[in-house]
Order: C-alpha cells, then structure tokens, then sequence
C-alpha cells in the first residue's frame, strides 16, 4: 500500500491510498470516491506530464508518499 | 488546505465497491527494495570476506614469524663466545686473523687468475696481423734500412681519429720535418702573393682559397702522405721486421696496375686548346679525331636523292630562264614534299603503265563504248535540263497553268535566255527543244546553235502573239463580264474553274500569285538540279572508287602511298561537295507559306489562328454568342460567295431583262417625274417598281443606267441619279443637301415668274421625280397654293418610301414645308406610303410641327429653332451625333493630353515595382476644343481638368491603351443626348398647357366679369 497526495491547488487536497500496481484510472477512480468530483473529469499531471489510464503506478514509478498535481477537464 | 484522507478500512471499503482489491497489507515491496535489499545483502557479505582475509593474513603472519624463531635458534652472539673461546681474546684475534688472511690469499688468486686469463687471450691474439690497415704517417722514404725507429699512435681528437683512423708516427721523425718545412717557408717569404693572372686556378684546376699564401706554412703535414701498412701482406717482411711495403713501391707489376698503365696509354686529352679556330677543312687525322655521326644505312633512298640532285641541278638551270608556272594552290597544301611527289610520280607512272598493259583489245573495246555512254550521258547532264518524262511534262504544265494571267511575262522571260542550254523549266516548249538537242547533240553543235536560237526566237515571238491573244481576252472578258452570264458547272471542267474565276473563288492574275507561282515553279527547277548534281556526284564517287581500286592492285604501290592518296583523295572530294553544295545554295529559294486551316475548313488568318492555338492551350473557347457571330458571319461569307454575280439576290437584273423583252424595246424607263412626261402605256406599270429598284443597290445603277442612255428623255443627268440613289446610304449626305439648297436658290430665284414654269425648267437639275415634284409644289406654297393640293398632287406623283421621306425631312429645313399636314393626309390615302417611311416622318413632324407651331402664332416662326431641354438646338445636336459617329479612339489627339508615366501596383510581378506602368492622363475641359462644347459641358469638373489613370495592365503602352479605351467609352457616353420627347408626351404636354390656359383665361374672364359686374353698378 502506498500514499499519493493529490492536489489541485484550490483547495482540494486528498491523500488517497492504494497500491502500486493500481493503474491511473483506478487512482482517479479512489480521488473521485473521496473528493466527489466525476474520475473522468479528473487529470493527473506532474509538470507537463499526464498521466493516461491504463497505466500502473508502479510504471510511473509513483511512489509513497509522492505529491501528484490535479487538474479536472 | 486541509488534507483530507480516509482510514484503511474505509479505504478498503470504497475499494471493494469499485471492485477493486484490498489495499495491500504492510509496506510495498517494490522492485527497487529488493535491489536495495540485495545491495544489502551483497555489502554485508563483502564485509565479512574482508574481516576473514584480515584474519587469515594475520595467522599467516604469526606463522612466519614462529618459522623465524625457529631458524634463530642456536647460539647468539653473546652466546657462542662464551661457549667456544671460553673468554680468550688471543684466541679469537689469532683466529680471526687467519681467517682475514686466507681471505685476502683466496682474492688474490682469484684475480691473479682472471688477469692470467685476460694476459693470455690478448698474448695470444696480438701479432703483426693486428698492424695491417695502420697508417704510417711517414714517407717511406724517411726510413732508412735497417734503422729501427718506434711508431707511436698519433695524438689526435676523437672526431680526427673517427675520421681518419688510427695513426702511428715517430715523434722525432715529426720533429724533424717540422723543422725542415720552417726553413723552406722562411726561403719562399719573399714570393709576391699577388700574381697578375689569375689563371693557375683553370690551369691547375684548384679553386684558391683565401690567403692561400699561408695554408703552407700552417698545414705542416700537407702533401706527407704516409702509407698503409699490411696492404699487400706477401711482402711484410721484406724490410726491417715490423714494416710492410706500400703497393706503389714494389716492382713487380700486378693486374691492377698492368691494366692501369693500358687506360692511360688509351686515354685521350679532354682539353683542347681552345683558341683554336673552326675550321672548314681538316685533314684526315683532324677529321677522325672529331665527333662523327654514324651513318645509316639507306642505299636506295640515297640513290634517289642524287639522282633528284642532279634533276634539281638541270632544273636549276632551266629555271633561271623560264618563270615557274603557276601551280595548283590545293596541290602545293597537299604535296608539300618534293620526296614525296617524286615518289608518287613514280609509283603513278608505274600504275598506269601497268593498267595500259593489262588492257586486251576486249576491255580496250569495252572502255571505249562505256567512255561514249559517259560522254553522252554528261552532255545530257550538261545541257541543264530536266529529264522530261510524261509526268515532269504533265507538272510543268500544272504548275504554269496555275498562273495563267502571268503567263504573258514568262515565254519572253524565257527567250531572253540565248545560250543553248536553257535551265528554264517553266516553258514546256522550251524544255521540248532541249529535249531534242540532246537526241541531235552529236552530229553539228554549231550549226545546231544558230538552229536553236532562232527557233528560240520564233518561238518567243509566237508566246508573244499567245500573250497578246490572251490579254486580248482577257480585256474582251471584261467587256462582257457587266452583264455576261454564268458559265455552267455542268459543261465541265474548264467552265468550271472560268465560273470559279469570275466569282473570285479562284483568284488569279493576282501578283502575289504570279510572284508565288514563280517562286515555286523556280524551286522545283532547283530541286531537279539538285538531283541531277546528286546523281552525278554519285556516279564520280563511283568511278573515283573503281579507280582506287585499280590502284591498290598495283603491287608497287605501297600501302603508305595508298592511304596517303586516299586522304587527299577524300579531303579532294569533300571540297567539292561543299563547293557543290554551295554553288546549288546560291539560288535557293524556299518558299515558305504558313496557313491555317480551322475544322470546318475555312482559312484563318494570323489573329484567328492565333486564337485558335490559344483555345487550344487553355482548352478554353469563346462564349456561345461570340462563336455564333463568328459562324453568322462565316455564313454570310459563304452566302455572298455562293450569290450570282450577274444579279441581284431578288433576281431585277432578269426581271428588267424579261420586262425589256415583253415590251420589246431595248431600254428600261427607271422613274418618271412628271406625269405628263410619262408615255401612257408605261406610266402605270412602271413607277411603282422602279423607285425602289433604284434604292436596291448601286452597282445595279449604272448597268440598268446602259441601256437607258440610249433613250431621249427626262434623265438629262444619268450620274446625278445615281448619285440620289446612293444617298440613301447616307455617306453623300451633304451632297444631296447641296442639292436641295441648289433648288431653293434657284426657287427663289424667280419669284416672280410663273412658278410652274420655272420648275419644269429646273427639271435638269432634279434628282429624283419625286425631288422635282416635291419643289414645284414648295414653290406653289410660298405662292400661295394649299397643301392639300399640292400633297394630292404628290401622292399622285409618287409612292413614298424611305428615301422620299428623308428628302421630305430635308425639305422641311429648306423650305419650312409643312409635313404633319402632309403627312396626315398622305395617311389618309393607302398605298402611298409605306409603313416604316410613315412612321418616320410623323415622329419627325410631330418633333418639328409642334415646334412650328409655337411660333406660328407670331410671324416669325419660321425662323425660330427648336431647342431641347438643355437648349440645344437640332443642329447642334445632329453635330454632336456626328460627333460621336465619327469618334473612334484613335481619333483622341494623343498630342493634346497630358500624360504621366507612374511606377504604382498592379499587375505585373516584381517587375512592377521597377517599371512605370500606370499611365495618369489628364486634359483641361475647357481647352479640350476637339470636343463639342455639349460633351464638354457635361465633362466639366470642378477644377476644370479631367483627369484618368490605369494600372490595369501589365505594361505601360497597354495602359495608355486602357486609357484610351476609357477615355473614349467616357466620350462617347457623354455624347449621348437625351431623347426628344416622342409625339404624344408632347400632345399630352401642350393638351396640359392649353387647358392650363384655358383655365386661366376662364379664371381670368370669371374675375373681370366679376369685376365689371361691381362695376357696372357704379357705372350705372
């Protein structure tokens, strides 16, 4: 198990657990359970990096405790 | 910001809901702990190896420390000298002193024994081998025999001794010879240093050094040679012991030197004494002993070239008397070589004596037949001619016929040409005559000659006569062509092209044509020559060949001659084909004629072909209505074409012809003026019809005016008539006005004489009937007589077409005749006047009556104009009109504009912004007096200049024409005038006016009756 912290600078900051071999979409699928807001509507960025669904966290080398921008579209 | 975040188990749970697995328990085990782990792992057992080896090599260490222990034990220091002296130092000192000694002897052995060894070897290897190859640096002769003298190794430097090797020397025997080159240097001091010539350097060939004086007495040992020792090792011993004898000084001659002494015996002075003078002559002995070139051996040539010597010298000889003759300039490029030319002479001479042996009386027989075949066969060639078969004759004859009306120059043409030979091909006669000269050739030139001649004269004489015969014809055709009748296709060919011919489909006479058909008549006769030329140069290629070959059968002649020949040969024949080629260039005339022939076969010229090639390329075509115009008018060509020539489309020249038939005259009465004048039985059937025959056409008038000549009567004046007639088309409009102004003039002339008379008088100077007429009855007016009657007598006179309508109009401005009157009652009577002509002359009596009829009121109506609404009056406007018919744009003065040339945009690419190319055209109004002063009032701006620019196109000239172009579109809109209210406007207008007078005047007698009504009681 491991912590992200997901935070969209105005004024949502959640701090989610799940696993490392939880794809994105699971991710934001956890955020969207805790914050309300619809998953789909939800992007992860860390800088100019989005990241896609289908992806693990493991394979974005996510690790515990690590601070992951949120954006919505 | 808070951070929000949930527990485990509710982490867990939304998980579950999401169907998600449960979050994993404990830390995550990633990829990277394990490495981590494993690093771990790795370092800790590193460690653990380190600290084994630490150990070990300290176990090792303790070990090699017991193992030296134990080599250590026994007896120490201290030890021993208790245990074996007990103590006693006498003891120890002596025995250490053996000790020492034994030593000392055991070292000295040891080297005694090495330098033994050494002694031994050097012993045994140095004896008087050893000395062969030392220097002496003595002269032998410095010992004496028997004396016995100690030669010691020279002192000198490293480098001298790399140099020159190992020296030996005595000491005193140095000393001494020293001492002796002292003395003799001190002889010489007083020798002069300078010596005046300065030659003993070439003369002992030493280069001198500087200050050579002194090299002598400081190089001691200069010129001391000394000598090798052991050289020649026989004989060593011959002297004291030790001394070996140089190879100079020995007796007995070896090989080397024997064969020394034989070089020097041959050797030969090099330097020769060089004041010595080139002379002409040597004797033997000199000659040998100079460089002589060793002679080839060329027995035959040599021979040859004597024997040219002494020709040379004969001619020589004869050339001193006679002058050189002139010699063939290509053969002096070509055999420059006098070798070479006698050479071939030869080789040639041989050749052909060969050839004239070989020949037997057979091929003699043969040569001779196939020489008279050749013979003939050039005089054929050369008379020029053409060869003349069924078909050349049947072309020439083509060719000639094209141009038949140019004919007449050719035959004399072609008997200027006297010579024999006539190269012209254009008569076919004259080619006949050729032909037979040739048949005839070999009997009598000369005779022949004078023959020819003649007969050529003859024969120009009889084309001459033809020629005329023709013109003859020509001019009778022309006679006849007025009226003569179409030949029939049907007849044949002939009539055909004479059908052709006179409706101009087939133009011929022409010049243009002549000249073409000369060209091309000229050109086939130079196509025959060039072949003929072609055929010939062939058949000597041939014979050039076939003798060549006779020629290589030739066994003396060589195959270097022969490849020469050939050359020459080819470079021979290749200038003559240039000449050749040249000669038949110069009267080369190519006859080039560019046509254009559309789809439909119609002929185009250069701008349709051009916009033919341009559709094509664009593959576009002009719009709908331009190609129907195009084909309209192509029809129209067509039309006219196929129209008879002899006749009108509407057939009047057969119908007068069938008319002059039926009343069995042999003339025509066109139009009849006065009734009077008219015989009964024509007046009725003809006038109607001829009045408009005469406005059918023009080139009808003058032949139906033939016939008519011939009758006395009332057309005193044939080309006058012809002459109204023709103004229908309105180009002599002035002059039909000149004629009408003549017949006011001359109305007024008389005005108090019988007016009836007067015009019958006149009647010469009349135009038309109807003219006459129309002034007797004018002239009837001004005296008094009504319209009514003389506009009967008018109708009776004549039917009234267009023609008589305009007259009409003319008459009104002439003599103010009254025409809505008239006219009015010509309508009322049918027949007289036709419906277009009608209509005419009411729109303009309604134009002129109403304006007429203002000013009737007051007397001097007549003279008042009318004028429009911008107050012009009607013959300004007709100027005007004029004006602008006649405008075109080339007729703008270009000179009276003001132009300016103006780089600004525009179409044109880059080159647009270097060029001026709008063009800015400006003109004051005001001064602009090639204008009517109507376009120039409308032009008018408000700085009184009229200014136009185009940028339209891509360069400057088609600008300007753009502006042109605009400029005159501007014109010619500003020309138009306004129409003139049509009659009933102005009916409606002056029914207005009149009622609004009407009203007036009601208005006005109602108020003074009113008035006078109030009055009338005062009054009263």
């Amino acid at each position: 198990m491991i912590e992200v912290i997901c935070n969209d600078r105005l004024g949502k900051k959640v701090r989610v657990k799940c696993n490392g071999d939880d794809t994105v979409g699971d991710l934001k699928k956890l955020i969207a359970a805790q914050t309300g807001t619809n998953w789909e509507k939800i992007i992860l960025k860390k800088w100019y990096t989005i990241y896609k669904d289908h992806i693990t966290l493991d394979d974005y080398e996510i690790h515990d405790g690590m601070s992951i921008e949120l954006y919505y579209n | 910001m808070s951070e929000s975040s949930v527990s485990f188990e509710e982490a867990n749970r939304i998980r579950l809901s999401l169907g998600m697995k449960p979050l994993k328990v404990g830390p995550e085990t990633s990829s990277t702990q394990i490495a981590e782990d494993n690093m771990k792992r790795h370092r800790e057992d590193e460690a653990k190896r380190a600290h084994e080896d630490k150990v070990k090599s300290r176990i090792a260490k303790s070990k090699n420390k017991l193992e030296l222990n134990k080599t250590m034990s026994g007896k120490g220091l201290g030890e021993a000298s208790d245990d074996d002296d007990d103590g006693d130092l006498y003891k120890w000192t002596m025995k250490s002193r053996r000790k020492e000694k034994e030593r000392q002897t055991a070292a000295a052995a040891k080297r005694e024994k090495e330098l033994q060894e050494l002694d031994d070897s050097y012993q045994a290897e140095y004896d008087e081998d050893h000395l062969a190859g030392l220097r002496v640096g003595h002269d032998m002769g410095d010992f004496a025999e028997g004396e016995e003298r100690i030669l010691t190794l020279k002192d000198s430097t490293i480098l001298e001794n790399e140099e020159e090797g190992d020296e030996l020397i005595n000491i005193q025997m140095t000393e001494q010879q020293r001492l002796e080159k002292n003395l003799e240097n001190k002889k010489k001091k007083n020798r002069p240093v300078y010596s005046a010539y300065d030659d003993d350097e070439f003369t002992s060939g030493k280069k001198k050094n500087l200050l050579s004086q002194y090299d002598e007495v400081l190089g001691t040992e200069q010129g001391n040679d000394g000598f090798v020792i052991g050289k020649a090792r026989k004989v060593n011993r011959g002297g004291a012991g030790s001394l070996a004898g140089s190879s100079s000084g020995n007796g007995g001659l070896t090989a080397k030197e024997i064969m020394n002494q034989k070089l020097k015996e041959s050797a030969i002075d090099l330097t020769y004494n060089k004041t010595q003078q080139a002379q002409d002559y040597y004797t033997k002995d000199e000659a040998e002993i100079t460089f002589k070139k060793s002679k080839k051996k060329k027995k035959s040539r040599s021979r040859k070239a004597d024997n040219w010597d002494e020709e040379g010298d004969q001619e020589g000889d004869a050339m001193e008397v006679e002058r050189p003759e002139p010699v063939d300039i290509s053969e002096l490029n070509f055999v420059d070589d006098e070798d070479l030319q006698a050479s071939l002479a030869k080789a040639r001479r041989l050749a052909t004596k060969k050839t004239i042996k070989k020949l037997t009386p057979e091929q003699i027989a043969k040569n001779l037949a196939e020489s008279k075949i050749m013979e003939v066969e050039e005089d054929f060639s050369e008379r020029g001619g053409l060869v003349i078969s069924d078909v050349s004759e049947f072309v020439s004859n083509l060719a000639s016929s094209s141009a038949v009306h140019a004919a007449p120059a050719r035959p004399t043409q072609a008997a200027r040409e006297d010579s024999p030979e006539p190269a012209s091909a254009s008569s076919p006669i004259v080619a006949e005559k050729a032909q037979e000269d040739t048949v005839m050739e070999d009997t009598k030139e000369e005779a022949e000659e004078d023959n020819i001649r003649s007969r050529t004269r003859a024969e120009s004489e009889e084309a001459e006569d033809i020629a005329m015969k023709e013109s003859k014809e020509s001019e009778q055709a022309e006679h006849e062509a007025v009226l003569a009748e179409e030949p029939l296709v049907s007849r044949g060919l002939g009539s055909t092209l004479a059908l052709l011919k006179q409706k101009g489909a087939l133009e011929m006479g022409n010049a243009e044509q002549a000249e073409r058909s000369k060209i091309q008549s000229e050109r086939a006769k130079w196509l025959a020559d060039a072949r003929l030329r072609e055929a010939r140069l062939a058949k000597e290629m041939a014979q050039a060949k076939a003798r060549d070959k006779d020629k290589v059968r030739d066994k003396n002649y060589s195959i270097r001659d022969r490849d020469r020949d050939r050359e020459h040969e080819n470079q021979r024949r290749e200038q003559q084909l240039l000449d050749e080629r040249e000669s038949r260039m110069k009267n080369y005339q190519p006859d080039v004629k560019l046509e254009y022939i559309d789809d439909s076969g119609n002929r185009l010229n250069t701008k349709e072909a051009f916009r033919q090639l341009s559709h094509a390329f664009h593959g576009k075509t002009s719009g709908k209505m331009k190609t129907e115009k195009r084909m309209k008018k192509l029809e129209d060509e067509k039309r006219l074409m196929s129209m008879s020539s002899t006749d009108t489309p509407l057939g009047m020249a057969s119908a007068f012809q069938e008319r002059q038939k039926a009343a069995g005259s042999a003339h025509i009465v066109l139009a009849v003026g006065n009734r009077n004048a008219v015989p009964a039985s024509l007046a009725s059937s003809t006038i109607g019809g001829t009045t408009s025959t005469l406005a059918s056409g023009s080139g009808l008038g003058t032949a139906s005016a033939a016939p008519a000549r011939s009758q006395p009567s009332s057309f005193s004046a044939p080309s006058q008539n012809a002459q109204a007639t023709m103004s229908i088309s309105g180009v002599h409009a002035p002059n039909r006005e000149k004629v009408a102004f003549g017949l006011k003039r001359k109305a007024e002339a008389a005005p108090g004489s019988n007016p009836e008379e007067t015009a019958s008088k006149k009647t010469h100077y009349m135009a038309s009937p109807f003219l006459r007429a129309l002034t007797r009855q004018s002239t009837t007016v001004r005296t008094g007589a009504s319209t009514a009657t003389w506009s009967s007598t008018l109708s009776n006179t004549t039917r009234i077409g267009p023609v008589q309508s305009r007259q009409l109009q003319v008459m009104y401005r002439t003599q103010n005749v009254r025409i809505a009157s008239l006219v009015s009652h010509l309508t009322s009577c049918p027949g007289t006047i036709d419906s277009t002509s009608q209509l005419q002359l009411r729109g303009f009596a309604s134009r002129k009556e109403i304006a007429t009829a203002e000013a009737s009121d007051s007397d001097s109506g007549l003279d008042e104009e009318f004028r429009d609404d911008n107050g012009m009056t009607l013959k300004d406007r007709e100027k005007v009109e004029n004006w602008a018919k006649g405008f075109t744009k080339e007729s703008i003065p270009k000179g009276l504009l003001t132009l300016n040339f103006v780089r600004a945009s525009g179409p044109g690419g880059q080159n647009v912004n270097k060029v001026n190319t709008k063009v800015d055209m400006r003109f004051v109004v005001d001064d602009a007096l090639w204008l009517p002063e109507y376009v120039r009032d409308r032009l008018k701006s408000e700085n009184g200049e009229y200014v136009l620019t185009s940028d339209r196109k891509r360069t400057q000239m088609a600008n300007l024409d753009d502006c042109m172009e605009k400029l005159h579109e501007i014109l010619l809109k500003m020309a138009e005038l306004p129409k003139l209210p049509d009659a009933e406007t102005l009916e409606r207008l002056e029914r207005i006016k009149k009622a609004g007078n009407n009203r007036r005047k009601v208005n006005k007698q109602f108020q003074s009756q009113k008035k006078s009504s109030r009055r009338v009681s005062r009054d009263d």
